[in-house]
């Protein structure tokens, strides 16, 4: 296994050497050595320890990413790829110091939007926001998908991790949205996967329609945390945009009630899309301060969203919803389902921060800390992980924040106790952590798997994990950045 | 790039040593080197050139596996997996001789359902009408997929070589279906991938559910046509089967008219599948022996499976079926729309037998040569795709068979010129024929799946230096010592 | 017994595949045999072929006849409303759904037609078996 050790990078090569290569590559105003400049990419909003950078560059295009992969392979430079710094997993932080390379600033393009074969062309820094705005703008009848999470988010970030958006339950992680990806690998190639493959110095813009039939090498850089090489373009699918949408808003009483809810309900086919919150989400993103859940209120509301192209169409998907309700209300359940549009009207027009994605969630992001343990999960256990989990946060005298969501049509789920905290309190961020690792041991146990994993989960994940499946990832790992240069210490490679 | 050589397997190490020690690990039943069982395994249906392996065997279990990749790595023999020699690609020829692996024989079980999270655990000999059994009987709630191919093709093979099926338009490529799994790599690892990856021994039956998130190693055996270990276990997701049935057929009356269809009926999301033919392939499969298409003859038809949970939800779809019907009709196109079920049960049961398991052809496979040049195509050629390969057809008299198919939901399309010969009186034309339409196919940007070598040769010139480069050290970082199915990809 | 020539058309083998169930039949016989007419059909969208009737034969051509005995004109999709008893033939004929030609007040005409197309039809799309290898245990 592969150590984390700390590097003394300027053993082989001076710093200030470093910096005028950097200079000469991205010239004088993308590059920064400042403290002051440094400081706010050295940490993010979770608990994970904070590490200063050496370096930021932003690139703005990719020939100037070869030269810099060349020059810090050659000598052993970490590099970190950055887009807007929001995931929540500790994944941007320079544990190794090195150069971080700021993608958001300047390789943020939309390069091309293919309307036939329905997919966007993107730079690593084009964000959700951008997307909808360019999409709602120019190409009305497609969309997108988009994540529970602000709108200046990274588009590739989210598929390149395996996120989850608004259309997941009908398509499943984003992985699998990816058609094409172009990366620079240690060696300083430039490599184009998919579709796009073809042409030997360039793909034409309408290539970039599937990630297969040819082998797979695409995996290579999917969940992969930056650690495989850097990319530089991706090419996401887009669907039709459907004239009707609507959402329910279901409201469960019954602590697991939710489960078979959303597992009843994912299986029909014909959502787009299903989550599930605790009620004290709902009561904390209308700004109750300290938001309890009091006995007799509902303990989870769960959101579905359905649309068509007919109304006819419409009106079979609701009775199909509809039906499904009632049965599980005669099997016991207790279950409300209501139009959520119109819920919202009258409750509070904030909680729209939950149907209009992507969103901010003020209460969630005006705390300076935010962590989560975000796991793909066995449907069938979701019972178990509610109880247990709910148990823990009580332990620990911690409001219960837990977000579930169907995926595939029911073929997995998606369960995510959230924590929210003040980061400068004294003490808080220790007793957060506690709670998390007790979290994580309990959901792992439970089968489930972290997304967005930072080093100590892995490490935790490593002594679960078959050794055959180790032995492979980190041969791989090895093969494909020999000098641990990119995003060293993650996976504790 | 890694030249294709000859090898001498049995310089380093004897043909007899090699036999005893298959012996040992496989037992004297499932061992075999004499020539009369090696000939079957010798060669396929299309025209790529035959080659005798050395051995046969037939696996039991994973641990005899381990003992095998583990000798031949280290005496550099080749291994060439083989489910069931159904694939058109030449992909089971042993193009280097060596040890053919037969999983079809012995692992061939349906391990494992899961009811709850819609999966199936399969060793790599599990067929489609295998599967469709299994599940028909013991849990009529769920459903697999199914090629238009022959229910004793193999349904890990189909999915690990990004098959298509007749849920295509719905889920897409069959790659995107693989939850999980277990491979031997060549030093003689068991790596289990996907979210089976837990357990230090062996996985939980309900554990795989997943191929994500954690780093996707899933890739390095999807495409690779075995090329960089073996497979000795899969997971495929399952889907609720729907109570509606109501399959469509759709006649094309313009040439190209095809194409606009299978764009907007993909984008619609309201059909399971659309697998079209021209229709000479139809009649074919009505029984006229050397179908011509007659002038007044539609140019295409199209089977559409659709399915539905309610009467309320297909009277939906099938609205918005005739609607984009009636739009393109009124742009200049000449489609019509026959409920399927119906139109069979006058005009001829056989048509059904396209869209049922057995799903065959049987005229297709009463000639003793079959091949094909299967590719992913953009969505937007369709029109010049059908129009040059229709003129390539004419060109060498052979009758023009082509096979079309719109994926998940629009986002790209399979393109399939067949071409069935008598191997010993036609091969010559038929190879320049199949040359010709793989050049202009591969020019209009298509992507064959399920290559030959000569074909992959072609591709090589095409495509960007990176990917060759890459792809060649993955193959040489996994297996140095080329012993994977050797001749892949040109390797 | 009837001869029915195998044709080489998508249409006309259709109809060879509704006749052919029935070929041995006593029924089917007794209208079909020497009945020597020409029964021009024309199924929309498709084009008209011409059903040949000549003693115990029974063959099909691609083509319109000059002047055949009898033409029938119906959509595709009012064929199989008919074969399915959701339309009645006469109304069919009565709301323009299915035009003939050559009808006039020939009893005979009119039932020996009726017998041998439209019961066929109907027949034929109320076997309950859709399994051709069942029905067709002859076949290879």
């Amino acid at each position: 296994m592969t150590e984390t050790k700390d590097r003394d990078i300027y053993e082989k090569i001076s710093k200030e050497d470093v910096l005028k290569k950097l200079t000469e590559i991205f010239e004088e105003r993308n590059v920064t050595n400042k403290s002051g400049d440094l400081y706010p990419y050295s940490y993010d909003m979770t608990e994970c320890e904070p590490h200063m950078p050496d370096f930021i560059v932003i690139p703005e295009n990719a020939l100037q990413l070869i030269e810099l992969v060349k020059f810090c392979n050659s000598n052993l430079i970490p590099i970190v790829p950055f887009i807007s710094g929001n995931n929540v997993g500790g994944l941007t932080i320079p544990e190794n110091g090195g150069i971080l390379v700021d993608f958001g600033k300047k390789m943020n393009k939309i390069l091309h939007v293919d309307d036939n074969m329905m997919y966007a062309l993107l730079e690593p820094g084009v964000t959700f926001g951008q997307l909808k705005k360019h999409l709602d703008e120019n190409y009305p009848h497609l969309r997108y998908s988009y994540p529970f999470a602000p709108p200046y988010a990274g588009v590739v970030g989210n598929v390149l991790l395996s996120g989850m958006n608004n259309l997941s339950c009908k398509i499943g992680s984003m992985g699998d949205s990816i058609n094409g990806l172009e990366v620079i690998t240690a060696d300083g190639e430039i490599v184009r996967i998919g579709s796009c493959f073809y042409g030997k110095d360039e793909a034409a813009p309408d290539s970039w329609w599937c990630r297969y039939p040819m082998p797979d090498l695409m995996g290579v850089f999917i969940n992969w945390q930056g650690m495989t090489g850097l990319v530089t373009k991706c090419a996401v699918q887009l669907w039709p945009n459907p004239p009707i949408k609507k959402t329910y808003l279901a409201i469960v009483f019954g602590l697991t009630d939710v489960a078979p809810v959303m597992r009843e309900v994912s299986r029909t086919d014909i959502i787009d899309d299903i989550s599930a919150v605790s009620i004290e989400v709902v009561k904390m993103a209308v700004e109750l301060p300290i938001p309890t859940k009091f006995s007799g209120e509902p303990d989870f509301a769960s959101m579905f969203s359905i649309s068509a192209k007919t109304k006819k169409q419409f009106k079979a998907k609701e009775e199909i919803l509809f039906n499904e309700i009632e049965n599980l209300n005669k099997q016991g359940k207790n279950v409300i389902l209501v139009n959520a549009d119109e819920f919202v009207k009258l409750f509070n027009l904030r909680v729209r921060c939950y149907l209009d994605l992507p969103s901010v969630v003020l209460p969630l992001v005006e705390y300076s800390g935010l962590t989560w343990f975000g796991s793909y999960a066995p449907s069938h256990k979701l019972e178990e992980l509610i109880e247990k989990v709910n148990k823990l946060f009580n332990k620990h005298n911690i409001t219960p924040f837990i977000y579930m969501k169907m995926m595939k049509s029911g073929h997995y789920a998606i369960f995510r106790p959230i924590m929210r905290y003040n980061k400068f309190k004294e003490g808080e961020e220790e007793r957060y952590h506690m709670l998390l690792e007790e979290i994580t041991d309990v959901c792992i146990d439970l089968g489930c798997i972290p997304y967005k994993t930072p080093a100590w989960m892995t490490e935790k994940m490593r002594k679960k994990i078959n050794p055959g499946w180790i032995n492979l990832f980190e041969k791989l790992k090895k093969f494909m950045d020999p000098n641990n240069i990119f995003n060293p210490g993650r996976w504790n490679t | 790039m890694t030249v294709i050589k000859q090898r001498n397997i049995f310089e380093k190490i004897s043909k007899d040593n090699v036999y005893s020690k298959l012996l040992e690990i496989f037992g004297s039943d499932y061992v075999t080197n004499k020539d009369v069982d090696l000939y079957p395994y010798s060669q396929d249906m299309t025209e790529n050139k035959p080659h005798m392996p050395d051995f046969i065997v037939i696996p039991e279990s994973k641990e005899q596996l381990i003992e095998l990749v583990k000798f031949c790595n280290e005496y550099s023999i080749p291994i060439v997996p083989y489910t069931t020699g159904n694939n058109v690609g030449g992909l089971t020829i042993p193009d280097y001789g060596g040890i053919v692996v037969d999983f079809g024989k012995k692992m061939n079980k349906i391990l494992h359902i899961d009811d709850n999270m819609m999966y199936a655990l399969l060793e790599p000999g599990v067929t489609f009408g295998q599967l469709k059994k299994h599940l028909d009987e013991n849990f009529p709630t769920l459903r697999y997929s199914f090629p238009n191919a022959p229910p004793y093709s193999g349904v890990v093979g189909n999915a690990l070589l990004s098959g298509m099926t007749n849920l295509g338009a719905k889920i897409g490529s069959m790659a995107d279906s693989i939850n999980g799994l277990e491979v031997i790599t060549v030093d003689g690892n068991v790596a289990r991938i996907g979210s089976c990856f837990y357990g230090n021994d062996k996985a939980e039956d309900d554990s795989w559910w997943c191929r994500y998130p954690m780093p996707d190693l899933l890739g390095l055996f999807v495409n690779f046509q075995g090329m960089t270990g073996l497979v000795t276990k899969c997971a495929v997701q399952l889907w609720p089967k729907e109570p509606i049935e109501k399959p469509q057929l759709v006649v094309f009356f313009g040439l190209t008219d095809l194409g606009p269809f299978l764009r907007e009926v993909g984008r619609a999301d309201i059909v399971n599948d659309v697998a079209a033919f021209s229709v000479e392939v139809a009649k074919m499969e009505v029984g006229i022996p050397e179908p011509v298409k007659y002038p007044e003859e539609p140019f295409y038809t199209a089977v559409m499976p659709m399915t539905a949970k309610t009467e309320n939800q297909m009277n939906a779809k099938l609205e918005i079926l005739k609607d984009i019907i009636e739009k393109l009709n009124k742009e200049g196109t000449d489609i019509h729309l026959i409920d399927y079920s119906e139109f069979a049960k006058i005009f001829g049961l056989k048509a059904l037998n396209i869209y049922n398991l057995p799903s065959q052809i049987l005229s297709l496979h009463e000639y003793s040569g079959l091949t094909w040049f299967g590719a992913y195509a953009p969505t937007h050629k369709f029109e010049e795709l059908i129009e040059k390969t229709d003129a390539l057809y004419r060109k060498h008299g052979v009758p023009p068979f082509n096979y079309l198919k719109i994926m998940k939901g629009g986002h790209y399309g399979i393109f399939r010129p067949i071409i069935r010969f008598k191997k010993f009186t036609d091969q010559d034309k038929i190879v320049r024929l199949l040359e010709e339409i793989a050049d202009v196919c591969i020019d209009l940007g298509c992507i064959p799946y399920k290559t030959p070598s000569w074909l992959t040769a072609k591709l090589r010139k095409k495509i960007n230096p990176g990917w060759i480069s890459l792809f060649e050290k993955i193959k040489h970082c996994m297996d140095p010592n080329n012993i994977f199915n050797p001749g892949r990809w040109n390797t | 017994m009837l001869n029915i020539e195998f044709p080489d058309d998508l249409i006309s083998l259709s109809l060879y595949n509704i006749f052919s169930s029935r070929k041995d039949e006593r029924k089917f016989i007794k209208h079909a045999k020497d009945w020597n007419k020409k029964i021009m059909l024309h199924i929309e969208p498709f084009y008209p072929v011409t059903v040949i009737f000549n003693g115990s034969n029974i063959r099909f051509e691609r083509k319109e006849y000059p002047e055949p005995d009898m033409k029938v004109k119906l959509h595709i999709n009012t064929m199989l409303d008919i074969a399915n008893d959701r339309l009645n033939p006469f109304f069919a004929i009565e709301e323009g759904k299915m035009e003939i030609e050559g009808l006039g007040e020939d009893s005979e005409k009119i039932m020996r037609f009726y017998n041998i197309f439209v019961v066929s039809m109907q027949m034929a799309a109320q076997e309950p078996n859709v399994n051709y290898y069942e029905i067709n245990k002859n076949t290879r």
